[in-house]
């Protein structure tokens, strides 16, 4: 881990996300995922020669409302550049991206610092720009084939990439970083983020700033570690970095300097980065204006317009159903990370039963929980909105005790009855005041030890009391058990 | 111009330069460059830096998919495709983690 001692670690993150649009960036082709190779390709895409690509509306838009909800600049006035390199996977020789007037500017994002939970830190954003993606290359290593496979369904697909400022200190805030981008963009409806299938990929840049021999702060070389596609990789391979840059420091003392920018791989089998070899001329791309593309214009009216339309993001969330609901910082985060049909559930919960805590509670401990150990999502959850408000209501209202809420609830799962049927079958009814009356007056003369104790002030020793009543009813409301208890002691 | 800038260009543009070609290709070079640099001759103070030479802007399309063309037809322009892959010489090393 760290030793902040020693040194500093500073981390960029360069994220690539998947538009979801229906079609691609400049071209009609569908861009759905897992289609038969080569199926989805047309003569803009493949780099045919005359083929004219036209930009896609939605993917603009969905451009401007991520780059809003980040709090960037958005561009007045942007356009398109072609970046130069030859790669079987780019049919036209370059790829199509944005250059010195991106669509997004600078801006930030708030993350919660794990190591103070709920405490805000944001992490500055240099820019966001649109570009079309590569095609994918299938290698056959173990098979000895000798050619490369092409697939260009992928090419042309409408990607945003996301550059951070060097603001992370730790791989738990590079993957604090990561889950609150998935959060905000799925809130926004901008990208599934589905990182298997490669709509979310991660590019590290990493480096240290340590003390030299004269005790000043200086900085390490930057490495950049590329196609981190999962959560986990980013934050192992920032451990790793981090540790073998430290190492390395203290052998060769180089710093940012004395040696170029290099790249890295992270093998995920073997836990480690690896150098990738650098194509010579890596750094020029030779970026200049793509003459078939027009550029962009918009006025502040129409950016003002998109700022209008953004839906609630889910910082305001939070900070939403702590107020509205008087529910901790804590459940309303739990919540809202869960997303957005969480906080649905909630809210509805909430307002049937008036009960914006319990409501909170219930789902935190025991809905969430459920949903999270079978994957079931919580539009198909078996306790829908108003069975759950049906339970809470009777908890508050001291019908059920908690410990048989509980039991209610785990019938619910799988019994589909109404509420007042599912208490039925587990055989819970409420005991007549009487009947608990005659069970407490039972135990009281059987244990004249706790009622001197109480007397003399030791309240809690009715308490074991409560534990007897259930055994010999176990329907007993521990709630009134207690009421009674205390009356019948004070009234002898 | 000297060598070095051709050889690295030639790299680039992936071109395989005998020592012959590269001193007459240094001439034509020299030649071109001259030719556009008459344009630095230019006043430009003043003068915004022009993204597109056309006067259009905001050309965009709505977002719906339209058919894509056959990839027989698409395959014809390439020398080798296999069970609907292009296959290219084998491009391992590097490539194995720049791509999934
Ligand atoms: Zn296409």
């Amino acid at each position: 881990m760290v030793k902040s001692k020693d040194y500093d670690l500073i981390v960029g993150l360069e994220v690539h996300v998947q538009l979801q649009t229906q079609s691609k960036l400049f071209c009609g082709c569908c861009t759905s995922f897992g289609a038969q190779p080569n199926t989805q390709t047309c003569p803009v895409c493949t780099g045919m020669p005359g083929a004219l690509p036209v930009l896609n509306r939605r993917a603009l838009q969905l451009a401007i409302r991520t780059g809003l909800a980040l709090n960037c600049d958005i561009a007045t006035f942007t356009k398109w550049d072609r970046k130069n390199y030859f790669y079987p996977d780019l049919p036209k020789g370059y790829q199509v991206s944005q250059f010195d007037l991106p669509v997004c500017g600078a801006g930030y994002l708030a993350i919660s610092d794990p190591s103070s939970r709920l405490e805000s830190k944001p992490i500055r954003l240099i820019r966001a720009h649109l570009e079309e993606d590569a095609g994918k290359s299938l290698h056959d290593e173990a098979g000895g084939l000798s050619d490369t496979r092409i697939d260009l369904n992928r090419a042309g697909t409408p990607l945003l990439e996301i550059v951070s400022e060097p603001d992370i200190r730790s791989p738990l805030e590079a993957k604090a970083f990561l889950s609150e981008l998935k959060l905000l963009l799925g809130y926004l409806g901008v990208s599934d983020c589905n990182m298997q299938e490669g709509s979310l990929r991660v590019d590290a840049n990493v480096n240290l700033h340590v003390l030299n021999d004269d005790q000043l702060s200086v900085a390490t070389p930057i490495v950049e570690v590329k196609n981190l596609n999962s959560f986990r990789a980013v934050e192992r391979a920032v451990t790793y970095e981090a540790e073998r840059q430290w190492k390395l420091w203290q052998q060769d003392k180089l710093t940012i300097d004395q040696r170029p920018k290099q790249t890295r791989g992270w093998n995920d089998a073997e836990q480690v980065t690896v150098p990738q070899r650098e194509k010579e001329e890596s750094a020029d791309y030779r970026y200049f204006p793509d003459p078939d593309l027009v550029p962009i214009v918009l006025t502040a009216d129409e950016i003002s317009e998109y700022r209008a339309d953004l839906c609630e993001l889910p910082s305001e969330i939070r900070l939403r159903l702590q107020k509205d609901y008087e529910v901790s910082a804590y459940d309303s985060d739990v919540m809202v990370n869960q997303g957005r049909e969480c906080v649905q559930y909630f809210e509805a919960v909430a307002k049937k039963t008036n009960q914006g805590k319990l409501a909170a509670n219930w789902i935190q401990q025991h809905v969430l929980q459920v949903i999270n150990d079978s994957d079931c999502e919580i539009e198909e959850f078996p306790v829908n909105v108003d069975r759950l408000s049906s339970l809470i209501e009777k908890v508050h209202a001291g019908e059920l005790d908690n410990s048989r809420a509980k039991d209610v609830f785990q019938a619910m799962l799988t019994d589909p009855s109404p509420l007042e049927q599912v208490i039925k079958a587990l055989g819970i009814e409420n005991v007549a005041d009487d009947e608990l009356e005659t069970i407490c007056r039972e135990l009281l003369e059987q244990n004249p030890q706790i009622v001197t104790d109480y007397q003399g002030g030791k309240k809690q020793a009715i308490g074991s009391l409560i534990g007897q009543a259930k055994k010999k009813n176990p329907n007993a409301n521990p709630g009134r058990v207690r009421e009674l208890l205390i009356q019948i002691i004070e009234n002898t | 111009m000297d060598i070095k800038t051709i050889e690295d260009v030639a790299l680039l543009a992936r071109l395989n330069l005998t020592p012959d070609e590269i001193s007459g290709l240094r001439g034509d070079l020299e030649n071109i460059l001259a030719y556009a640099d008459q344009l630095s001759a230019l006043n430009t103070e003043g003068v915004q830096p022009l993204a597109h030479p056309g006067d259009i802007v905001n050309a965009l399309r709505e977002d719906e998919v339209v058919g894509s063309l056959d990839r027989a037809v698409l395959q014809r322009n390439s020398p080798k495709s296999d069970d609907g892959f292009y296959l290219v010489p084998a491009v391992l090393g590097e490539a194995k983690l720049t791509q999934e």
